[in-house]
């Protein structure tokens, strides 16, 4: 996946990681979009929990993520940074703290990538009168139905 | 100004046929329309009569007018669009001075012999004796006579007394009639040919109405705007005889097995009468020829508490499903008061009496025939399919009609007979209707649950619910009243919407669909075709949930692509 790493190139493989890491935010929102859409609005004189079920699965899918980048050893991190090490050349001692340094980035790169899409998908949606994905941010007229 | 609308509905029959009527203005088919209703009845406590008035108390309630004149609140969508007015008048025949025709027109004063004699020429002794608590029992020519004689004496103490005047709604119907006259009104009677009170009335009300105008005028005032018309509603029941000791008992008393009598001489009467000719514009003769008649009994012991072969005259039981030709009697109004239809120019060229009527397609089976209906045949006009862009009436009745019962049935199917629930869901998907009186609540589930099914107040749980007006309607068809008519001939509708309440299967795009998908789909389609609202009136949510549904192709089983989409389902 990586080139040689060495002092002249690392801070564009870095870079080259944290695309890797919004475009991960980004596949990951993909089943999570279409779990949701496949949940019924509902009619029934009990509370409906269609709109629960959704947010549920959008927050399950975040919290997935962020446990899956962050797990140490076998966490995508950690996964992707040791392929990293194997093909650093030289200056160990500058890339690898620099790569450490990335983490936070990579971790808010996914995270922001996955909910951006998921709210981009659902205005645009809802623009085209398809309501049921930003039912997730905003039911009852109130963002997540509360404020 | 514009033309003035009038109905007078007179019986039980009468009471059904406003029934029917009051559910085609709440379908819309009187959109901005002010229409006053008289309600003429001689049995305060017919259980019809009770009905009647529930239901446009229900209306009125989904109005919004009840306590308050708003009129942003009266146009209600195009449903619920018509504005009713309700004057009841039923002579009272309680009192010892009036419970007979002998005391009611003091027979035993002055020269009683005299008296009786005249009144045994017209009137046989059983007849001139029995107790008018419970209508005129099938006796039409003391029925007209005692029913214009309580016209004339209401209104003649109605203008020698204010307080009396303010008081009686006959009066003040007639007041309106009387200055209607001025701009032109029509007037339209509905009632049954061979009962009791509207066999009675029907023949007398131009002619009443007429004289208590001229009483209140003083005599200086000419009818000539006031157009009449009415049904001659032929027989279309029966009930069982009467038994040898109810006979004995009431001497005088209804008896189905001479209903069919009674209508044909009843027609042989309006076609001849030289008075009926010269004030009815038109009238609209309304039959069941040799389809089955409904064995109202039959319907009782299927579906409703009462269980029991007696003969009822009247009072509280007094309650018949409704039937088909009570619609056509409430279309008939329609084409009569619809300028598209009736002109008013063409009605002063009537001299003499036009006499309307339209048939059925039937087919013949082994012992008798077989209706069917269509949209087409409650309601058309000439050239109305050529209008470009514009979908034909029967096309927007047929929507309408499945919309309204759609509705009703979602209510009873999910959400236990409580528009609540529904306004609970809506509103969670950002369609919020919050500007919904309590009232108006209520009257929308009385009124939807009065369309499609009724629940038995009873504490047997065992029965099931009492059929709504429309299923009714769907199980009389054909006379039988148990799994009711083939879905082809009745107006191409899904029996299993009538039988199992699936609403969807009305509509090509959710047929066959499994009932959470429907759901799913319904509530997708009303986000669709509704934005997201804040705030909502009743008002709102009528044209909302009626729009969605117009969006969906109505499905019609007697059409050929209806047969080949069941093909492609399966």
């Amino acid at each position: 996946m990586f080139e040689i790493i060495n002092f002249e190139n690392y801070e564009s493989s870095i870079m080259q990681m944290q695309m890797y890491f919004i475009v991960i935010g980004l596949l990951f929102t993909l089943p999570i979009m279409l779990i949701n859409r496949s949940i019924k609005y509902g009619m029934k004189k009990e509370k409906n929990l269609d709109v629960m079920k959704r947010r549920i699965f959008f927050f399950s899918g975040l919290i997935i993520l962020f446990v899956l980048v962050v797990l140490p050893g076998f966490g995508i991190f950690g996964n992707i940074k040791g392929q990293m090490t194997a093909v650093i050349e030289s200056d160990e001692d500058i890339i690898i703290p620099a790569i450490d340094n990335a983490f936070t980035m990579c971790l808010l790169f996914s995270v922001f990538a996955y909910i951006s899409l998921y709210v981009l998908v659902a205005y645009v949606a809802s623009l085209f009168k398809q309501y049921k994905q930003m039912t997730v941010f905003r039911s009852n007229n109130k963002f997540f139905g509360l404020f | 100004m514009s033309q003035k609308l009038f109905l007078v509905t007179a019986g039980g029959t009468g009471m059904r046929c406003l029934q029917s009527f009051i559910n085609l203005c709440a379908l819309g088919m009187f959109p901005n329309t002010d229409i006053d209703i008289l309600l003429l009845e001689t049995d305060e406590e017919n259980k019809d009569k009770k009905n009647t008035e529930n239901l446009i108390q229900y209306y009125k309630k989904i109005q919004g007018s009840e306590g308050s004149n708003n009129s942003k609140d009266r146009g209600v969508g195009e449903f619920f669009s018509a504005n009713i007015n309700l004057y009841v008048f039923v002579p009272d025949y309680s009192t010892e001075e009036t419970r007979n025709f002998v005391v009611l027109s003091q027979v035993e004063r002055g020269n009683s012999e005299t008296n009786r004699m005249l009144a045994n020429i017209f009137y046989e002794e059983g007849v001139q004796e029995f107790n008018l608590a419970h209508g005129y029992r099938a006796q039409t020519h003391l029925g007209s006579y005692l029913m214009y004689h309580a016209f004339i004496d209401e209104i003649r103490k109605s203008t020698a007394s204010d307080e009396y005047g303010r008081n009686s709604d006959l009066f003040k119907f007639i007041k309106h009639i009387n200055s209607a006259n001025q701009v032109g009104a029509k007037v339209f009677s509905l009632g049954s040919s061979f009962g009791g009170t509207g066999a009675s009335s029907i023949p007398v009300v131009p002619r009443a109405i007429s004289d208590s105008c001229k009483i209140i005028s003083d005599d200086k005032i000419k009818m000539e705007n006031i157009y009449y018309g009415a049904v001659v509603l032929s027989s279309y029941f029966n009930f069982p005889p009467p038994s040898d000791a109810h006979k004995k008992k009431d001497k005088i008393i209804a008896d189905s097995q001479f209903f069919q009598h009674n209508s044909a001489a009843a027609l042989m009467y309006y076609v001849n009468d030289t008075t009926i000719l010269k004030t009815y514009k038109r009238l609209y003769m309304l039959g069941w020829g040799d389809f089955k008649l409904t064995d109202t009994q039959e319907f009782k012991n299927l579906y409703a508490e009462d269980i029991g072969g007696s003969t009822v005259t009247g009072g509280k039981k007094q309650q018949n499903p409704a039937h088909i030709l009570e619609l056509f009697g409430a279309m008939a109004a329609k084409h009569f008061f619809d300028e598209a239809t009736t002109k008013t120019e063409e009605l002063t060229q009537i001299s003499s009496t036009e006499f309307k009527y339209k048939s059925l397609d039937s087919e013949k089976n082994e012992t008798s025939y077989i209706p069917s209906v269509k949209f087409e045949d409650l309601y058309s006009t000439k050239g109305d399919e050529n209008n470009k862009g514009e979908r034909a009436t029967h096309e927007k009745i047929r929507d309408n009609f499945t919309a309204f019962f759609s509705i009703g049935c979602i209510l009873k199917k999910h959400y236990d007979r409580d528009i609540t629930f529904l306004f609970n869901d809506l509103r969670l998907y950002n369609s919020n209707y919050d500007q919904i009186s309590d009232d108006q609540i209520e009257g929308l589930n009385r009124f939807f649950e009065y369309f499609t099914d009724i629940p038995n107040q009873s504490p047997s749980e065992q029965t099931s619910d009492y059929p709504g007006w429309f299923k009714q309607i769907h199980k009389t068809f054909h006379g039988t009243p148990g799994n009711g008519p083939d879905e082809k001939s009745f107006f191409g509708l899904s029996s299993k919407s009538f039988l199992r309440d699936e609403w969807w299967e009305n509509y090509m795009e959710l047929r066959g669909l499994k009932e959470e998908q429907a759901k799913d789909k319904f509530i997708s389609l009303f986000k669709k075709t509704n934005k997201n609202k804040p705030t909502g009136t009743n008002n709102d949510f009528l044209i909302a949930i009626r729009n969605t549904f117009f969006q969906l192709e109505t499905y019609d089983a007697a059409s050929p692509s209806a047969v080949s989409s069941k093909k492609t389902t399966k």
